[in-house]
């Protein structure tokens, strides 16, 4: 049953993280750990901080995402990360699935209930 | 990189960098994408740290929350995509492949360090690879190279299992030198993949040929395991090191082909059919050459490989270009390079030509052929293994009053090797000398020669030697006052004894000794050549013993060294001839008896005009270190035109001449050519070729030969060889009487000059003349002399005539009949008498053939003169 459960977990977390850095980063430029921290601070996520690099860096050699460098004022300089004109329309195509997907999810979720009222 | 100025402690750093190594490997990734992915977690770990400045010191408790909260703890749960195995601090490995199972480790040894192993040692053994492929251990350091792959991965997998930390420079090092190796001999293996393939599959055999592949495969998994298993800060410098030494040792494996790739692009481009690229290619090979490729390529038929050969052969295979070439051309090339025919150079030991089985023992050893296919043919070609000549012996005779001298070359030759061979020699004479004796032993009994036609004696040679197997030895005319020598079969492991009778004049009171001008065997080390020499006057040896009284003649004997077998200048002089003006004769053996008596009288003939000098001297190498004296003895001698010889011709000035850097063997028939068209035009012209060995025939002699055949001006062609070496094309015009030979150059600038002279001024000369009687009545004793005349007589008969037409019937009998080997007629012995009727030969009767004279003892002589004094008196009383 836990077993069951952590994997579920997991790959509903793999593909929602994915949407969580594309979405962040449609709305603005960030470095890594701003980044990081972005993600990490939403409770229901719950991901280790070192699981979003990897993510980072798949997303970039799919060209979603572009690094670069840039001076920091407490510092050496920081990686920044901003979104590609590609992965801009591929976060609008999964904020759309996921939308109707969560939509469908709540139907269900209605009908059942009102069903059960039935 | 770190945002505080916070010092680490080393255990915190060790943990930061076993946990992002131990993350990076999780996530399976590799190259630049692994370093960006350490880059950005460290730079998370110095931010987070960053934020909480109070300790003075970074250490592993203030660390370990940082990565737990990372996901990054070096024991951790399963993160989203892999499990991370453990890790041990404690040591500078981690115990990751701990888990190698045994039967992945036994295939591991078997593969990585057993079969390649095996290999190696089979190779050693046997030479199988180099007697059917190629050599791929050549050299002592070819064989440490390959000997490193086993020993490498030997400690690879001790070190993958044993935990047991090494110098990781030296081990990187060493370890990359392994991969490259095995990785240049996977490749040189590759195209022998397919078939090995096929072998295992359907045959159950081949693993041989694929042990360098798999060796290189493991070589590279054994390691990256290593490398793997190192603590992180130690697999850079382990990475870095195995670079270097994976490139060092490729880079010197190439360096060590790099003159046999080389040579063979120049065989090539030298070998192609485009007349330009052909001169390039030559003239890139006189520039370097690897003499061992250069050379091994005209025992192509051989076998054995370098390489260097290998991969031009591969090449070929694949169609990049034109590899396999031709043994006559590579033979022809190496001449046109070098100066020197090919089958005077002994092969070196290191370019072996090899059998399977032969082992490497046998293969140092190694300085000729196996395989001799020119058996029964009419060139020496090239040496043979095991064949060699164990014992040489002169006895001659000389006469100074008939200025004649016999000698018997007494020749045995051994084999070592297990099949039966035949042994070959080209002979150069005694100026105007004639084989007048063979004899080979058979079951230690002397066996006598049948003289018969070319034709005749050669087919006879060849069904009894070549087809039957059995025992003659066949002796021809190959050029002018030279022949070819035959026996066969020298026996696996046994002996053949032949001998040679030669008659020859004396030349200005010498006696030349004949001399081999090339051989297809190599000579005993410790071989003395015996010579033993008695005169009716006091001679001189060659080294310069002098001749004691022996009974009523002289006689010396001496030891000489073998070089003695390939000097043109050896030579025995008389102190004194008996020579006088009066007409001497001779019980001709072989005449009829109503003109059996020979008389020979001396007579003058008066000068004649100056003759036109065409000299041709040789472009090649081999006139290289003496075209000083050359030049010196043209300085004083008319000459109407000096021609050099080039592979072209160009006419030229003496000091042109000593101005010209002689390289490479050259074309000298163009020259010749061009001389022999300028002689026909100038009445009493004469040429003098001044030359090297001219093993091959560069050029088409059609046109020469047109020239020699018609018009009714035959200039005569002096050949001056300088260095030994065989004269192709000089023995192909052998049919022609204006081939003649120079003299031997003893005091070469003295001699050259004076001959150059002689032949220019063409001064009052005494010659012989002959004439038959009936019977001995008017002559007296003293004038007698030995029946070597009758034959030396008959020899200057066979040289009449311009054109030799080797049909003649007449003067083939005529040349038989006084036993003599011609370019009419040849000798040969066969085994038994039914071999001698079934090809129509007769043997001479050995009361017949010549010998060296006893000389009686004084009492005896004493004894002699005092009874025919007697019996004189007696019949005066009548």
């Amino acid at each position: 049953m836990d077993d069951l459960f952590d994997n579920w977990t997991l790959q509903v977390r793999k593909g929602i993280l994915e949407l969580c850095i594309l979405t962040l980063l449609s709305r603005e430029e960030m470095y890594g750990y701003e980044l990081v921290k972005a993600v990490v601070s939403q409770p229901g996520l719950q991901v280790a901080e070192g699981s979003i690099y990897p993510l980072l860096s798949r997303l970039k050699k799919q060209s979603f995402v572009e690094s670069y460098l840039k001076e920091s004022d407490s510092g050496p300089a920081r990686k920044y990360y901003k979104i590609t004109n590609s992965g801009e329309i591929q976060a609008k195509a999964m904020q759309s699935y996921f939308s109707s997907l969560v939509g469908g999810y709540e139907a269900l979720l209605n009908n059942t209930n009102n069903n059960d009222k039935i | 990189m770190m945002l505080d100025d916070r010092p680490w402690s080393e255990a915190a750093k060790l943990r930061l960098d076993e946990a992002v190594d131990i993350h990076i490997r999780n996530e399976k990734l590799d190259g630049t994408d692994a370093e960006e992915l350490r880059e950005d977690l460290k730079h998370h770990v110095y931010e987070t740290l960053a934020e909480s400045e109070n300790e003075q010191i970074i250490s592993v408790s203030q660390l370990v929350p940082v990565l737990e909260k990372m996901g990054l703890n070096s024991q951790p749960k399963p993160n989203l995509y892999a499990k991370a195995p453990e890790i041990s601090l404690a040591k500078g490995y981690s115990d990751t492949k701990k888990s190698t199972d045994y039967s992945s480790s036994i295939l591991a040894w078997f593969f990585g360090v057993i079969l390649p192993a095996i290999v190696l040692i089979l190779e050693l053994i046997t030479s199988m690879c180099g007697a059917t492929f190629f050599d791929p251990i050549s050299s002592p350091i070819h064989v440490v190279l390959v000997a490193l792959v086993p020993v490498m991965n030997t400690l690879l997998i001790q070190s993958t299992h044993l935990d047991r930390p090494r110098s990781i420079k030296i081990f990187g090092l060493l370890a990359g030198c392994s991969v490259g190796v095995s990785a240049i001999y996977a490749l040189l293996f590759l195209p022998m993949l397919p078939l090995s393939l096929l072998a295992v599959l359907y045959l159950g055999f081949g693993l041989l040929s694929l042990s360098p592949i798999i060796a290189w495969l493991c070589a590279s998994k054994f390691n990256k395991n290593y490398r793997e298993k190192l603590a992180s800060h130690k697999a850079p410098l382990f990475k870095r090191y195995s670079r270097i030494g994976c490139w060092s040792v490729i880079a010197l494996l190439i360096l060590l082909e790099l003159p046999g790739i080389y040579t063979h692009s120049g065989i090539r481009r030298a070998l192609s059919s485009d007349a330009d690229t052909a001169a390039k290619g030559l003239a890139q090979l006189r520039f370097y050459h690897h003499s061992d490729t250069l050379l091994k390529n005209c025992y192509r038929s051989t076998g054995g490989n370098s390489i260097a050969d290998w991969l031009s052969l591969v090449g070929g295979i694949i169609g990049l270009e034109r590899q396999i070439f031709p043994e006559s051309e590579t033979r022809t090339l190496f001449f046109r390079v070098t100066g020197k025919p090919y089958n005077s150079v002994r092969p070196d030991k290191s370019i072996s030509a090899v059998g399977v089985g032969m082992g490497r023992r046998q293969r140092t050893n190694f300085d000729e052929v196996i395989w001799d296919n020119a058996i029964g043919g009419d060139h020496v070609a090239a040496r043979v293994k095991g064949l060699s000549m164990q014992q040489s012996r002169i006895d001659g005779h000389i006469d100074s009053k008939s200025s004649l001298g016999y000698s018997e070359w007494t020749l045995v030759f051994g084999n070592t090797s297990s099949r039966p061979q035949e042994a070959r020699l080209q002979m150069q004479l005694p100026p105007e000398g004639v084989v007048s004796r063979l004899t080979l032993w058979v079951n230690g009994e002397p066996r006598e020669a049948a003289f018969n036609s070319v034709a005749k004696v050669k087919k006879a040679y060849q069904s009894v030697a070549v087809i039957q197997r059995k025992d003659p030895v066949l002796v021809t005319s190959s050029g002018p006052d030279r022949v070819m020598v035959q026996c066969f079969p020298v026996p696996p492991s046994g002996e053949i004894k032949i001998r040679l009778g030669i008659t020859s004049p004396l030349v200005d009171q010498r006696l030349f000794t004949p001399y081999i001008l090339e051989q297809n065997f190599s000579v005993a080390k410790d071989l003395k050549h015996s010579l033993w020499m008695q005169g009716d006057v006091p001679i001189t040896l060659p080294s310069g013993q002098t001749s004691h009284p022996d009974g009523t003649a002289h006689s010396a004997s001496a030891q000489l060294a073998k070089d003695c077998l390939w000097q043109p200048d050896t030579f025995i002089s008389v102190s004194k001839a008996k020579v006088s003006d009066r007409p001497l004769y001779t019980i001709d053996p072989f005449a009829a008896p109503h003109k059996s008596i020979l008389l020979r009288q001396i007579e003058e003939k008066p000068a004649g005009p100056p003759r036109a000098l065409i000299v041709v001297v040789d472009g090649s190498v081999a006139l290289n270190d003496h075209i000083g004296w050359i030049a010196d003895s043209l300085e004083n001698v008319e000459f109407s035109h000096l021609i050099l010889a080039h592979d072209d011709k160009t006419e030229c000035s003496v000091e042109e001449l000593k101005a010209h850097t002689f390289s490479g063997g050259r074309d000298n028939a163009p020259a010749l050519l061009h001389a022999l068209s300028l002689a026909k035009t100038q009445p009493h012209s004469q040429i003098v070729w001044i030359h090297g060995p001219q093993p091959i025939i560069l050029d088409s002699t059609e046109s020469m030969r047109q020239l020699l055949d018609r018009g009714q001006n035959h200039p005569n062609i002096y050949s001056i060889p300088i260095e030994r070496g065989n004269n192709e094309l000089f023995n192909m015009l052998n049919g022609y009487r204006c081939m003649k030979m120079g003299p031997r150059l003893v005091e070469k600038q003295a001699d050259l000059a004076r001959f150059l002279k002689e032949l220019s001024e063409n001064p009052a000369r005494s010659i012989y003349s002959y004439s038959r009687r009936v019977s001995e009545e008017g002559l007296l004793p003293e004038q007698k002399v030995w029946d070597q005349l009758a034959r030396y007589w008959a020899a200057e008969e066979s040289r009449k005539g311009y054109l030799v037409d080797t049909n003649d019937p007449k003067k083939i009998s005529f040349a038989a009949q006084y036993q003599l080997v011609t370019p009419y007629s040849g000798a040969v012995v066969l085994e038994t008498a039914e071999q001698f009727k079934e090809h129509g030969l007769k043997p001479i009767d050995s009361n017949a053939a010549p010998n060296i004279p006893n000389t009686p003892e004084p009492t005896a002589s004493l004894l002699l003169l005092i009874g025919t004094l007697l019996s004189l008196t007696r019949r005066n009383r009548y």
